[in-house]
């Protein structure tokens, strides 16, 4: 059984701890990384990729320093980072190839395994074609076949979805679905709905720190009881807006409809109702990023 | 196909051959972990951990003396073995139970788990005096061996059992030839003195 | 007597074999763990070479043997006229120094495109991948020069070794200069600095073309300091961008 264990990780710069005493043992699953902009995320994200040294405590991969296991680690990776880019001039065939040599697969085996790859990233109609040519989902669907390439058993995927629209979304979830056996996949993102349905465990990120990890359900019940129905009136509804955590706003014909997270009853006839994880996210995070609406 | 290609085309992603390696030393090496640890049902265990190491770690393995290897990685293991049990206090060999040939308390006493009868070629079903007599040569031996000091014990059986010359023992062992010549020397007087002693030189 | 009794007891020892439902079961699973072991590939130097060589840009490929050409068509050019020393030594120079320019620069497009972070993360990373380049393009400069500077040396009745001197010294400086630009500086990878450099580079290197006094012998150890200095001040440097590399401060920029 793999097991990725942080173990007090920290990274600071200068005096600014960006990640700050993780401590959390990974093992076989989906893990969704929910955090804002800069709450450390890619940081975590980097050091468990032994990209970037840690600076205080350690990461351990099956009781072994990962610093110390060096290639042998690096061999069970695979990575999407969030700047993800491309010699310009490779076509997606070459591309995945190149990663391939680098991820030490024979020729043999690398030649078939790109082939198969791009057929599931849908990308097979284009793979002799450069990749400069792609639009921004093609080249993160790209990205995501090379996460896959050697069969890796520690997947990290940061804001894979970035630039995807629905239906690639939705086809990214069932990729990941298929292939949480036997893998640790961390992904990370803001998008709460990319891991609602396929993260086993999620752990919430904010300011270096992990506030809050746990199954689904482990965190729904923090804010169970803590999250409101209720209908006012439309002139009322931007005052409540800025006085409270809203997590959806509906037009209906009684009125406003607003959902909101608050520890105590935001109003006399607000009921309460099953919290779902946007709502948990709010509640930790007190800013909400709206998915895009195109 | 010679061991070389095998490891040869085994680094190229063949594993079957995998499987003829161990096929081909299972019994030496696990002779070597009964012999070396004193424990017949140990060396079962040692010698699945000796072939499970090599198959981990083949990619980086550079051929030269593949038999070789596998002592140096089972003699490891029995020293690892061996520095346990020190430490749990235990004796290295108990006897005490086995000389009737009874069942032990827990797991088969020394000799039952050696097929003694199997050195008769030929023969069927050997007669139990003979089939006692052979286990009880593995045991006695076995005995005698585990009263003499773990790198002496090593030396012995390399150079006795395996046929291994000095040099060759020098180099398993990360020794001088002549520390290995005094070693053997040593532990084959020892050896001779016990024999003696418990009248072992008989037929 | 008592020899062969002993010998005798070895022998029947080495006679003894596991039981075979026992040794059945030991084998059974170590034949699971062979079917679930993935064979690692690997890589030798040579294929970790091979890899390189394969992904080399084929602008590289052209401005790296253009440069060589020029050398060489140069260098039969001038030895037909039958030029002095220093003739042969300023335009050489500028060629030494725009190899410089070319070996790290090329270097530098591994940090450019933001793959970096990708192949950081690899099995054959890129702190590695980096070594290897490193270490190829510069030595095979440094052979084609020493060669070169053999021609010239048997076109000028010169020792070879001065004139690898005279031409490995703006080789080196080159290299730190391009180095340092594209590892400390934000857009020091663009084509544009690389040109930039390429001109500067080269006017600094024929510059000490125009006294000509100091190819002379009472110059040659200041030359010889140079390049001993140079030497060093290369090899720290790369050193520390070595280190920061599997640190990760020159591969996360952000």
């Amino acid at each position: 059984m793999l097991e990725l264990k942080l173990d007090n990780v920290s990274k600071i710069y200068g005096g600014h701890r960006a990640v700050d005493g993780i401590e959390y043992i990974l093992s076989h699953g989906v893990y969704g990384l929910l955090g804002a902009n800069g709450a450390g995320k890619t940081t975590l994200l980097r050091m468990i990729c032994g990209i970037l040294e840690v600076t205080e405590g350690r990461i351990l991969c099956e009781g072994t320093e990962i610093r110390k296991m060096g290639a042998e680690y690096r061999r069970l990776l695979g990575y999407l980072p969030q700047n993800f880019g491309y010699y310009p001039e490779f076509t997606a065939r070459k591309f995945l190839m190149y990663l391939a040599a680098l991820k030490a697969i024979p020729k043999r085996e690398a030649a078939d395994k790109v082939e198969e790859l791009l057929r599931l990233v849908d990308l097979e109609q284009v793979k002799d074609k450069k990749v400069k040519t792609f639009s921004g989902g093609m080249v993160r669907r790209l990205g995501i076949a090379q996460a896959l390439l050697g069969e890796p058993e520690i997947l990290i995927l940061d804001e894979p979805t970035a630039g995807l629209d629905p239906k690639e979304r939705i086809r990214f979830r069932n990729i990941i679905s298929a292939l949480s056996k036997n893998r640790i996949i961390i992904l990370s993102t803001h998008i709460v709905s990319d891991v609602e349905y396929i993260a086993d465990k999620i752990l919430l990120m904010k300011g270096g720190k992990l506030l809050s990890a746990g199954d689904i359900e482990h965190m729904l019940s923090q804010v169970r009881g803590k999250v409101w129905e209720c209908c006012i009136r439309p002139e009322e509804a931007e005052a409540y807006q800025a006085n409270f955590s809203v997590s959806n706003l509906r037009n209906t014909e009684q009125g406003v409809k607003l959902r909101i997270v608050a520890d105590d009853c935001p109003l006399t006839d607000a009921v309460p109702v099953d919290p779902d994880l946007e709502d948990v996210y709010l509640y930790y995070f007190r800013e909400f990023d709206r998915e895009p609406l195109s | 196909m010679d061991e070389r290609q095998w490891i040869h085309a085994i680094q190229k992603g063949d594993k079957q051959y995998l499987k003829d390696i161990v096929e081909k030393y299972y019994d030496d090496i696990f002779r070597f972990c009964a012999f070396q640890s004193g424990s017949g049902e140990d060396a079962y265990d040692l010698a699945q951990e000796t072939f499970l190491k090599f198959i981990r770690y083949v990619e980086g393995y550079r051929y030269r003396n593949l038999k070789g290897y596998l002592l140096t990685v089972a003699m490891n293991l029995c020293r690892d073995y061996l520095t346990e049990k020190g430490k749990r206090g235990e004796r290295e060999i108990s006897y005490d139970q086995s000389v009737s040939g009874e069942n032990g308390s827990e797991g088969d006493s020394l000799w039952e788990i050696y097929r003694p009868h199997e050195r008769f070629s030929g023969a069927e079903e050997a007669s139990p005096e003979a089939k006692s007599v052979e286990s009880d040569v593995y045991g006695r031996l076995t005995k005698l061996l585990s009263e003499l000091p773990q790198i002496q014990r090593e030396a012995l059986i390399l150079h006795y059992m395996y046929d291994m010359k000095y040099r060759e023992i020098a180099k398993l062992t990360g020794v001088t030839v002549s520390t290995v010549k005094s070693r053997v020397k040593q532990g084959t007087e020892k050896l001779r003195g016990r024999m003696e002693k418990e009248d072992f030189l008989d037929g | 007597m008592v020899r062969k009794r002993q010998e005798k007891i070895w022998e029947r020892a080495a006679g003894m074999k596991p039981d075979p439902q026992k040794k059945k079961k030991s084998l059974a699973c170590i034949e699971e763990v062979i079917a679930d072991k993935k064979i690692h590939n690997i890589p030798s130097p040579a294929e970790l070479i091979h890899i390189q060589l394969q992904y080399i840009s084929p602008v590289f490929w052209l401005l790296q043997g253009g440069m060589l050409l020029l050398l060489l068509l140069l260098l039969y050019q001038m030895a037909r006229m039958g030029v002095e020393l220093a003739d042969y030594l300023w335009w050489s120079s500028i060629v030494a120094a725009w190899m410089g320019i070319l070996a790290n620069g090329a270097v530098g497009r591994y940090f450019s495109h933001g793959m970096a972070e990708l192949e950081q993360s690899c099995c054959i990373n890129l702190s590695q991948m980096w070594t290897i380049r490193m270490i190829l393009t510069i030595g095979v400069d440094i052979c084609i020069l020493t060669l070169f500077s053999g021609g010239v040396a048997m076109c000028t009745n010169t020792f070879f070794g001065r004139i690898a001197v005279y031409l490995l010294v703006p080789f080196v400086l080159s290299n730190i200069c391009c180095l340092l630009a594209v590892s400390a500086l934000r857009g020091g990878r663009s084509r544009y600095t690389l040109m930039v450099l390429a001109v500067l580079a080269g006017l600094t290197a024929a510059a000490p073309s125009l006294f000509p006094e100091i190819y002379g012998t009472a110059y040659l150890w200041v030359w010889l300091c140079m390049l001993v200095l140079g030497i060093i001040v290369f090899a720290a440097q790369i050193k520390n961008c070595y280190g920061r590399m599997i640190r990760g401060e020159m591969i996360c920029w952000n």
